[in-house]
């Protein structure tokens, strides 16, 4: 499945319709693993969006659809923390998956109590997936 | 709603981790309640009663977690502090979604425990505040007549008493009056405070 990136959306002109009939998209913020999760994704036959950091991703969740957002903990612009309450602010409830490498018990309760609805650990990715967001493509 | 101060309530099947805990959480000056397992905390536990729960992760019989299941299917809103010397993620992950407040892991100082149990008891208490307050405008919604009520519901959404009356087959006058009646049953000093208690009690709506 293709993976677009939002901000050739913008050069495209115009936003996509955020009404009936448009299927929601997972929004994937471009990270380390980004391969893997595209590929896993992919395989759940689920329509993914691929954003270049926090900003572009929050432009996204203010004009399309969302399933779900899947960002890695540090981005170039801004930290995941941060960018689940903009994610929220923009779509109430959304659910965000945040990717951490080897995260500490620590960390993970940080990134949770900052608004996520999951912590997948990057060497578990593929299963971390399948157990966190395939569930959730499922309910749609 | 009870009155007497917030417990902290401890769950934990060793009995020098319940006495260190208790005694930790007295020297502070809060009430403090022990438990071997979490049937025992079950059977006393009044859901009314305000404090927080300090919960051992892995016990004989109910786990924690299994614990904090229970506790969310019956409705209380406690704030849960886990403590564990095994945590992992995926169970720090489960035990956030399903609403803990914190996960601690052992050893831990005992400072970050005692802000973790402040936070915990200042949670509680917002909470316990806004659900006061959500019941007392439930009460004084009920008090409205059905005439009422459908007034009420449109002129928070806008509306002029001139449509409303159009809408209901009333005159503009009768809607005034209905109008007033509102505002006096809900205590409401403007039209914005009324909508602001209506908003209050309405259910949260999800995406996804």
């Amino acid at each position: 499945m293709p993976s677009l990136t939002s901000r050739a959306d913008q050069r495209a002109g115009g936003p996509p319709a955020a009404t009936g009939g448009v299927p929601p998209v997972v929004l994937c913020v471009r990270q380390r693993d980004s391969a893997e999760i595209l590929r896993v994704l992919a395989a759940l036959q689920a329509p993914v969006r691929e954003c270049a950091d926090g900003a572009d991703a929050v432009a996204l969740a203010r004009r399309a659809p969302l399933a779900c957002a899947i960002v890695p903990l540090a981005m170039p612009d801004m930290a995941a923390s941060a960018l689940i309450g903009a994610l929220h602010a923009a779509a109430p409830g959304l659910a965000v998956f945040v990717v951490v490498d080897n995260p500490a018990v620590s960390e993970a309760v940080d990134v949770m109590r900052s608004g996520a609805h999951a912590v997948i650990d990057s060497r578990i990715l593929s299963a971390g997936l399948m157990v966190h967001v395939a569930p959730l493509l499922r309910g749609r | 709603m009870k009155n007497h101060p917030p417990t902290v309530y401890i769950v934990d099947d060793d009995e020098a981790v319940r006495a260190s805990l208790r005694f930790l959480i007295r020297s502070v000056g809060l009430p403090a309640q022990a438990h071997a397992s979490a049937a025992e905390f079950l059977a006393g536990y009044d859901r009314r009663d305000p404090g927080c729960l300090l919960l051992d992760v892995r016990m004989p019989g109910m786990s924690g977690l299994e614990l904090q299941q229970e506790l969310n299917r019956r409705g209380a809103t406690i704030p849960v502090v886990f403590i564990t010397g095994h945590g992992d993620v995926p169970m720090a992950v489960e035990a956030m979604q399903q609403g803990a407040f914190d996960f601690l892991q052992k050893p831990f100082r005992d400072q970050d425990l005692l802000d973790r149990v402040q936070r915990a008891l200042a949670r509680d208490a917002e909470s316990r505040a806004r659900l006061a307050a959500q019941a007392e405008i439930r009460a004084r919604l009920a008090t409205l007549t059905p005439r009422e009520t459908e007034v009420m519901q449109l002129i928070t959404r806008g509306k002029a008493n001139k449509v409303v009356g159009a809408e209901l087959g009333v005159s503009q006058r009768t809607v005034e009056i209905h109008r007033a009646h509102v505002m006096e049953k809900m205590h409401a000093g403007s039209l914005a405070e009324l909508v602001r208690m209506v908003l209050d009690t309405a259910e949260p709506t999800q995406n996804p």
